[in-house]
């Protein structure tokens, strides 16, 4: 963990998360979407199993965010009418 | 109106295959949370996409469409509860993309729309067809 803030800091960029109705420009450049996912579950309630977008393109847990990336974790959509 | 996954996947397929139509569809939770989505199709193309791109729900609907049901099913469902102002927020949404993008004929470029009233946060979302992601 402490390499990846290291290379987070080194990089110094942000990318742009969103889930839902929130979004925000974070420093998490450097961190897998797994690791994403983890440290925002509890702010804004992402679950576990919610799939991250850039664009169209579903990611890999494992891909490591870069600067710039835009980054939606999959929200789903109200059901009742 | 309808009111689950199933069933709104039925209409959106439907869509998909005509040339010009506008497909308006919210929904909500029990809570606060509620969301909009504006499916858009001229000359035979995309304006924006079809939900199912961006929306695995719809692709394998985690309900069934009511009219496969029989009635003993039916009668099984619960009624379920919801906040009437955030259904009324559904509504008001619904109503402004009708009126941004049929009656003043602007691009659907909000294609969805995600709010929660509890937390007070809305936020819109291109869905664009043709969008194309710019990491720059």
């Amino acid at each position: 963990m402490q390499n990846i803030e290291n290379q987070n800091q080194e990089q110094g960029g942000v990318a742009n998360l969103r889930y839902g109705p929130y979004s925000q420009a974070s420093s998490i450049v450097g961190k897998t979407v797994k690791e994403v996912r983890e440290q925002f579950a509890g702010k804004w309630g992402i679950p576990t199993d919610a799939t991250a977008y850039r664009g169209k393109d579903k990611m890999d847990e494992n891909y490591v965010i870069q600067a710039n990336d835009n980054l939606e974790f999959h929200r789903r959509a109200g059901e009742k009418g | 109106m309808v009111d689950n996954f199933a069933a709104r996947k039925v209409i959106f397929d439907a869509a998909s295959k005509l040339d010009n139509v506008d497909v308006f569809t919210g929904g909500n939770d029990d809570a606060y949370f509620g969301s909009v989505y504006h499916y858009q199709r001229r000359n035979g193309q995309d304006v924006t996409d079809h939900p199912v791109t961006m929306h695995p729900e719809y692709e394998n609907p985690p309900d069934r469409n009511p009219g496969e049901l029989s009635c003993q099913e039916r009668a099984k469902i619960e009624g379920g509860t919801q906040i009437l102002a955030t259904n009324m927020a559904v509504a008001s949404f619904l109503l402004a993309r009708v009126q941004k993008t049929i009656v003043n004929e602007e691009k659907p470029t909000e294609g969805e729309i995600y709010f929660d009233l509890g937390v007070g946060k809305a936020e819109s979302y291109d869905r664009s067809a043709s969008r194309v992601e710019v990491n720059a």
